[in-house]
């Protein structure tokens, strides 16, 4: 996932010895040598095989998907989505996996024909931000509570005091890095998770559920997860992404977010002959940025708070550009951004009157909730399913934008499910396998949800 | 040969676009600086200067040997420059220069733009020019006095010496340069292969200024490192470094800037910002014609990073400082016959000559710094780098006589 709601960072460093008298288990290799069976495979075995293989994405590429590697596991995918029966599994040329589950019901169910195709997607890829190479995945059955050792790098245990949401799952199996790499449970957890559901419903003749569309993307990390999702080809109505986090916790709101430009033309002119002459763009620049509040900040604001970011500013004296962002939960009140940035502009506009300040606003992206809220059965039915599992479900704002943002915005509303992951992007990545196994449920239950609605 | 006037020379050149051009791969940046360059080679031939070439960066190099009898003593050679290029700021095609043949005073309105106007009340200079001749362009483009007076000035006084074997000179270098308008005028000037002593740009304006103190200069880069993060999960972590660079700039005295100084007096001058949230970095100018008072701006900006790194403690703000170029004075003061003699010629001249600081760099300042002393004469330009650009027509006259006045002169004064 690029964008979680928690705000929680376990990366603080510190020299303090692991009490936990923790059962780690180097499972990678042994791991690595089950063939995909006909037998039922567990999540946990899914997820440690899937985090073995080197996906990392990489911004700023030219090609799609952004590295080659990312298809080692997309093949993997395809070969034992094919061995579960799944006949229509592709690989496209952008390294996307679709594929199909045809509905299960009779002909005389009353959803045959009116229950709508949902879909199911995860994404290969891991984050550029730390490296892929070579994880060593640490699986602690029975977490005893405490601070736990990575072996990799004794010196950076994951704490406990950092990561309150371990504490809830002493007793339980959890799966860490080495302390060398990051884990890749965003979002092979996601992954592993869609597949075991996958298999239960090609196995269980007995589940009925109406057409569930899977696919899997590349490069969801480098922002171009949905760049070349073919939105027909997949062919559901409604959909979820499996990439979130803490068990329990599901997405439907987003940001929305809006992009603003502010130009600044001076005047230049040599500088040894300027008196009276001269405006400096820049200096009116910086004053402007220096006029922004400062507790509507990304750095100062958290929760269902709004910001403003300027995130770049370049120029010289002629002309300046200051570029920023916008967000806001609340659509309609993304304009009070823009009207605190006028504001600012005003008042430096009369220190400055000659020179020419325009501020250009472009839409972004919006809050999913808003399409969401038109049909909400797609956030209500994930609810329910959710609970049915026993993930004591609660909505949570992400901070940001998700593929399922994208795929609203375009017509396919998709919210978030969690996985049971923590800490993505760092050495100090883990998830929970119980986490896991409540999303799996989660997923079945709420197909099962939208069969048992329709009538 | 026929006699031509400093007027027909400097039509000549004006109507040939010589225009350069910023951040150019090449060098020099425009090809059609070679039409006036090899104009000037054809010309100083003409007038039969025996040793003229022009090298593959465009520099032509000339030398009128000495008309000394033998026996007589060593005067050290003297050079001339003027630069072909015009300033990239205004078009330099198509120049229609205006003659105004007796100006009477007021304002001047240019026919090819009637919006454009040369007011009387912002050209002092034009007093000076009442009853004379003026030459301005017709409004659409710039004139070029900046620098083709220069080279008109310098071709007539040559020709005055050649044609005047009673005039005695030294051997008299002469280059003509490229570039100069986009700040390379110098970067490939062999002075070795120049051979002068001593030189001269004639490149000023006012009628009777001469210039030979410069700016001292530093460039001052000022680097913030903030953290970046995804904003949606940044609170407490993530340090924005355009906050904090924009929060130094908005604290620079802006008492102490190019826009509200003049004269002698110093500025500091943030001229390129580049920044994201990770790196922020900005380029600073540091001018004071008294080299010590460089340091003074230095812990100015010293004292503003001090007080924003107390509101961004997390911040890493790096300053560096680099030496530019230094006031001219300090080289041409060492033999201080270069400006005395020049002032000596412009009052021979009939000019009440003054010293007249610049605010800037010149190429006389780089070449200074190199080891060639070379203060600045004026050309009776004004307005360069304008559509409003005109030059007095009498000022080029007294230029060509204090050039002439300069190179006997040296020749007096070496007994």
């Amino acid at each position: 996932m690029r964008l979680f709601a928690g705000g929680e960072s376990g990366t603080k460093t510190g020299l303090r010895l692991c009490s936990a008298a923790a059962v780690l288990l180097l499972l990678s290799q042994a791991v690595l040598a089950f063939p995909s069976r006909s037998s039922a495979d567990s999540v946990l075995s899914r997820f440690l095989r899937y985090v073995v293989i080197d996906t990392q994405s990489q911004p700023d590429a030219e090609t799609t998907p952004s590295t080659a590697k990312q298809l080692d596991l997309s093949r993997l995918l395809l070969r034992e989505l094919r061995d579960l029966g799944v006949t229509d599994a592709v690989l496209d040329e952008y390294g996307y996996v679709y594929a199909s589950i045809p509905s299960d019901l009779p002909a005389s169910h009353p959803a045959r024909r009116a229950v709508p195709a949902v879909g199911l997607i995860a994404h290969v890829d891991t984050s550029p931000d730390v490296t892929g190479t070579n994880v060593k995945p640490q699986v602690i059955t029975a977490y005893p509570g405490g601070d736990i050792v990575l072996p990799g790098n004794p010196t950076k245990p994951l704490r406990a005091a950092e990561n309150p949401k371990l504490q809830p799952l002493v007793g339980t199996t959890i799966v860490t890095t080495d302390g060398t790499t990051l884990l890749g449970a965003d979002d092979k957890a996601g992954c592993a998770i869609i597949m075991t559901a996958v298999e239960r419903l090609m196995k269980d003749p007995s589940f009925l559920h109406g057409d569930v569309k899977i696919c899997f993307t590349p490069d969801e990390e480098v922002d171009a997860g949905t760049r070349h999702f073919d939105l027909k080809r997949f062919g559901a109505q409604f959909a979820y992404t499996i990439d979130g986090g803490t068990t329990g916790e599901l997405n439907k709101e987003t940001f929305s977010a809006n992009s603003c430009v502010v130009t600044v033309t001076g005047r230049n002119t040599h500088p040894g002959d300027a008196k009276g002459v001269m405006v400096n763009a820049m200096r009116v620049a910086a004053e402007i940025v220096s006029r922004l509040p400062k507790d509507l900040a990304p750095e100062t604001t958290d929760g269902d708070q709004p910001f403003i970011h300027p995130h770049e500013m370049t120029g010289d004296v002629g002309e300046a550009r200051i570029r920023m962002l916008f967000r806001h939960f609340q659509t309609e009140r993304l304009d009070s951004l823009k009207r605190i940035v006028e504001l600012a502009v005003q008042q430096v506009r009369t220190m400055y009157p000659k020179a020419v300040i325009t501020v250009d606003v472009k839409k972004s992206y919006r809050n999913m909730a808003d399409k969401i809220a038109e049909d909400p059965r797609v956030a209500d039915y994930v609810f329910e399913g959710a609970r049915r599992a026993g993930a004591k479900p609660y909505w949570a704002p992400v901070r940001g934008g998700t593929d399922g943002s994208d795929l609203t915005e375009a017509g396919l509303p998709t919210p978030n499910v969690f996985t049971g992951g923590e800490n993505a992007h760092s050495i100090h990545e883990w998830v929970s396998v119980q986490g896991m196994e409540r999303s799996v449920q989660t997923v079945l239950e709420t197909l099962r949800v939208w069969v048992d609605s329709v009538h | 040969m026929i006699q031509q006037t400093i007027l027909d020379r400097f039509l000549r050149y004006a109507v040939i676009d010589t225009q350069s051009k910023d951040d150019a791969e090449s060098y020099p940046s425009t090809q059609k600086q070679f039409d006036l360059l090899n104009l000037l080679v054809a010309e100083l031939k003409e007038l039969g200067v025996p040793r003229v070439e022009i090298d593959e960066h465009g520099y032509v190099f000339a030398t009128l040997p000495s008309n000394l009898p033998a026996g007589h003593p060593a005067v050290p050679p003297i050079g001339f420059i003027a630069h072909v290029d015009t300033s990239p700021e205004v078009s330099g095609a198509n120049v229609k220069p205006q003659i105004i043949k007796n100006y009477q005073g007021g304002d001047l309105t240019l026919p090819g733009d009637p919006t454009i106007t040369i007011l009387e009340s912002e050209n002092p200079d034009l007093k000076l020019a009442i009853g004379k001749m003026i030459v301005t362009s017709d409004g659409t483009t710039l004139l070029g006095a900046d620098d083709k007076a220069g080279c008109a000035i310098i071709m007539t006084a040559l020709q005055h010496v050649i044609n005047n074997p009673s005039v005695p000179h030294g051997d008299i270098k002469i280059g003509f340069t490229p570039d100069e308008e986009v700040g390379a005028g110098t970067k490939y000037f062999d002075i070795k292969k120049f051979g002068a002593q001593f030189a001269y740009t004639v490149d000023g304006d006012t009628p009777g200024e001469l210039n030979k103190e410069t700016f001292s200069a530093n460039t001052c880069i000022v680097t913030v490192h903030g953290r970046d993060i995804h904003p949606g999960t940044a609170k407490n972590i993530m340090v924005n470094s355009v906050r904090v660079i924009a929060d130094i700039i908005a604290r620079l005295p802006k008492n102490m800037a190019p826009e509200t100084t003049e004269g002698y007096e110093p500025y500091i001058h943030p001229y390129v910002l580049e920044g994201g949230v990770g790196k922020s970095s900005i380029k600073i100018l540091f001018r004071d014609f008294e080299t010590k008072g460089l340091d003074e701006l230095r812990k100015i900006v010293e004292q503003v990073v001090a007080e924003v790194q107390t509101m961004y403690p997390k911040a890493k703000i790096e300053m560096q400082v680099i030496e530019s170029y230094r006031n001219m004075r300090e080289g041409v003061e060492k033999d201080p016959r270069v400006i005395e003699y020049l002032f000596e010629a412009a009052k021979r001249a009939g000019m009440d000559p003054v010293w007249k600081p610049i605010r800037g760099g010149t190429d006389g300042s780089r070449l200074t710094a190199d080891g060639l002393p070379t203060p600045n004469i004026f050309t009776g330009g004004a307005n360069y780098h304008s559509k409003r650009e005109w030059v007095s027509v009498w000022g080029m006259e007294k230029s060509v006589d204090t050039v002439v006045q300069l190179m006997q002169i040296w020749t007096e004064k070496a007994r």
